[in-house]
């Protein structure tokens, strides 16, 4: 097979996939950066989300779109329970002890919604589901175009919100040291909290964007988490910049991966790249820990 | 040589309950003896030796596919295979921990590469057909002491407590020599261990190595219990959060506390799936993630370091 002509497609999809892992790891980047806690039911809230988006679909009859006004409050809430709960009082626990914390909210998650929903599943459909625009000879699934521009967006913004605003600079304080902002008058406990609604509830932005084009499972949340893990570590934990860098570069190496062999052994080369990650360069690409 | 009499006694004792336990009774002495094998392995890395691994599953899976695959397309006994096992278990270990080691990686990086590491091998087994691919291997049942099949479920309890014997008597022997106190050191603080003159890289191999080696030893036995293996069931992390879940919840780093995790929550997973009688999938694992985040909140020493309280209240 000739694989050249497929090469645009194969970039442009790599690209539209790699701006939503970019979303999902800038949250995780940015509460491991600020509450330095790996969290391990990241995926998991955007697996949350989905469900909320079908829920409102089939209950309320709401376009994916619409759903986006009660989705996103809802998942923010969740993650501000979840801090309250299970986050704030392992804050300075052991690492290992942090870990295990997440794991079991992982466990909870993800067993709660294949309890509830069973393992089938479920699409999402929009109005915009079957639009297609077409760009010379690459089609781009409209819907797809959405979720990528809003992921960027939504990343630039944040970026803003922590660079140029008076919060942003209390929660980098937070996170450079959280003594020495506790000193300084921070109240760092909140700065932690907001950190966490912001890293965990921007995902309750996203499912309802990436719905239309997606199906939901309850093991959509595992794969999410190893990706924006993988994206993480390649962008340096903690750094912002490094986590859009990231999410494009996976995306692109599954796509063009997906286009070269098919198939699962896609997969054997993303995490061939992560682990030589690890043991070469785990500091990342950009180095060092910079929100 | 007390703690050595005493696990004889208790070895003893379960081998002279087994054969009166009920059908079912012997099925859940198999999973927690089996379970129990692997969290103990486990332990030795991610308790003594204080590095946390999310990636056991690699061991155990290595080990029931080296078995299999000879067994099945050779010929060779799984007695063999199951000694193989351990020596692939032990030098995928050693292997593993001295590239990572040496690097330094520790903490959620280490946790990270051995989660990548048995993910990546689930998917290199699934695309292997000579391995059965993602459909995986089936065993022919033909029950005989050599192929490590058994006419009865009390075979298969003796061969699983034996195993757990094995990796109980390896705990106690480390416990007891120098390498005790070199996990301990390296677990307690590295630097200061360093300091002290041990090899820090060195101390952690060995505590792979020998930790992987135990865990590959289960796969053949669970294999050839179940007749069938997956790459999803043998390298997946369910398996790999099972054996740091019975460690955590039974107390990290105490020698037995790991098989008292597993005594209590294997039989609780069992009778749960049979009052749900097959409903509500996964409630098991929301029962998991309950209690480890409660242990976590409640009891950072687990259920090993309750009972030593209590003990210790009473004693006083």
């Amino acid at each position: 097979m000739d694989v050249l002509p497929l090469l645009p497609q194969t970039l442009a999809d790599g690209f539209l996939l790699g701006a939503v892992y970019a979303i999902v790891a800038v949250g995780l980047t940015l509460t491991f950066g600020v509450l330095r806690i790996v969290n391990f039911a990241h995926g998991d809230f955007l697996a949350l989300g989905l469900y909320l988006t079908y829920l409102g679909a089939t209950w309320l009859h709401l376009d994916p779109y619409l759903s986006l006004v009660l989705v996103l409050p809802l998942v923010t809430l969740a993650a501000a329970f979840t801090y309250r709960l299970l986050i704030a009082p392992v804050i300075l626990a052991p690492e290992h002890n942090q870990i295990v914390v997440t794991l079991g909210l992982s466990l909870i998650l993800q067993n709660a919604m294949l309890a509830i929903f069973t393992a089938d599943l479920h699409a999402m459909p929009s109005v915009l589901s079957g639009h297609i625009v077409r760009i010379g000879n690459v089609f781009i699934q409209a819907a797809a175009l959405i979720a990528s521009a809003a992921s960027i967006a939504v990343c630039l913004g944040l970026y803003w919100l922590l660079r140029s605003t008076e919060l942003g600079r209390q929660i980098r304080a937070a996170a450079q040291d959280r003594d020495a902002a506790l000193m300084s008058g921070v109240n760092v406990d909140r700065m932690y909290l907001i950190a966490f609604c912001i890293g965990v509830g921007s995902l309750g932005l996203v499912a309802p964007l990436i719905a239309p084009f997606n199906y939901v499972s309850p093991s959509v949340g595992s794969s999410f988490t190893l990706t924006a893990f993988i994206v993480v570590v390649l962008g340096s934990m903690g750094n912002f910049v490094g986590a859009l860098i990231g999410g494009f570069i996976i995306g692109l190496v599954e796509a063009v991966g997906g286009l070269l062999t098919g198939g699962s052994i896609n997969f054997i080369i993303t995490y061939a790249i992560f682990i030589l990650f690890l043991l070469f360069r785990p500091e990342g690409l950009l180095g060092g820990r910079r929100l | 040589m007390k703690p050595m009499l005493l696990l004889g006694a208790v070895i003893a004792l379960l081998a002279a309950l087994a054969p009166f336990l009920s059908i079912y009774g012997q099925h859940i002495f198999v999973l927690v003896a089996l379970y129990g094998a692997v969290a103990l392995a486990w332990n030795i890395l991610g308790g003594m030796a204080g590095q946390m691994s999310l990636g056991h599953a690699l061991f155990v899976g290595a080990g029931a596919y080296l078995s299999t695959a000879l067994y099945l397309n050779l010929g060779v006994s799984p007695w063999i295979g199951l000694v193989l096992a351990a020596c692939l278990g032990g030098a995928l270990g050693a292997l593993m921990g001295y590239t990572v080691f040496r690097r330094r990686l520790s903490g959620v990086y280490f946790a990270l590469v051995t989660l990548a590491l048995a993910e990546m091998t689930l998917h290199i087994v699934s695309n292997v057909s000579a391995l059965g691919a993602a459909n995986g291997l089936a065993i022919p049942a033909r029950p005989s002491l050599a192929n490590l099949q058994f006419t009865s479920k009390l075979g298969y309890c003796y061969a699983a407590l034996a195993v757990l014997t094995v990796a109980a008597i390896v705990i106690i022997v480390i416990h007891r020599s120098r390498l005790g106190y070199v996990f301990l050191a390296i677990r307690e603080n590295e630097r200061s261990a360093a300091a002290l003159g041990i090899d820090v890289v060195q101390g952690k191999v060995i505590a792979a190595a020998i930790s992987g080696a135990l865990a590959a030893m289960v796969g053949p036995i669970y294999a050839n219990y179940v007749l069938f293996i997956d790459p999803e069931s043998m390298f997946g992390i369910t398996l790999s959060i099972d054996a740091l879940l019975f460690s955590f919840v039974g107390g990290l780093g105490s020698l037995f506390g790991p098989l008292l995790g597993t005594v209590v929550l294997v039989p609780l997973t069992e009778l749960l799936r049979g009052m749900l009688a097959g409903r509500l999938a996964g409630v098991h694992l929301i029962v998991y993630g309950v209690i480890l985040v409660l242990v976590m909140r409640l009891a950072p020493r687990g259920l090993w370091g309750l009972l030593s309280d209590a003990v210790a209240r009473r004693r006083a």
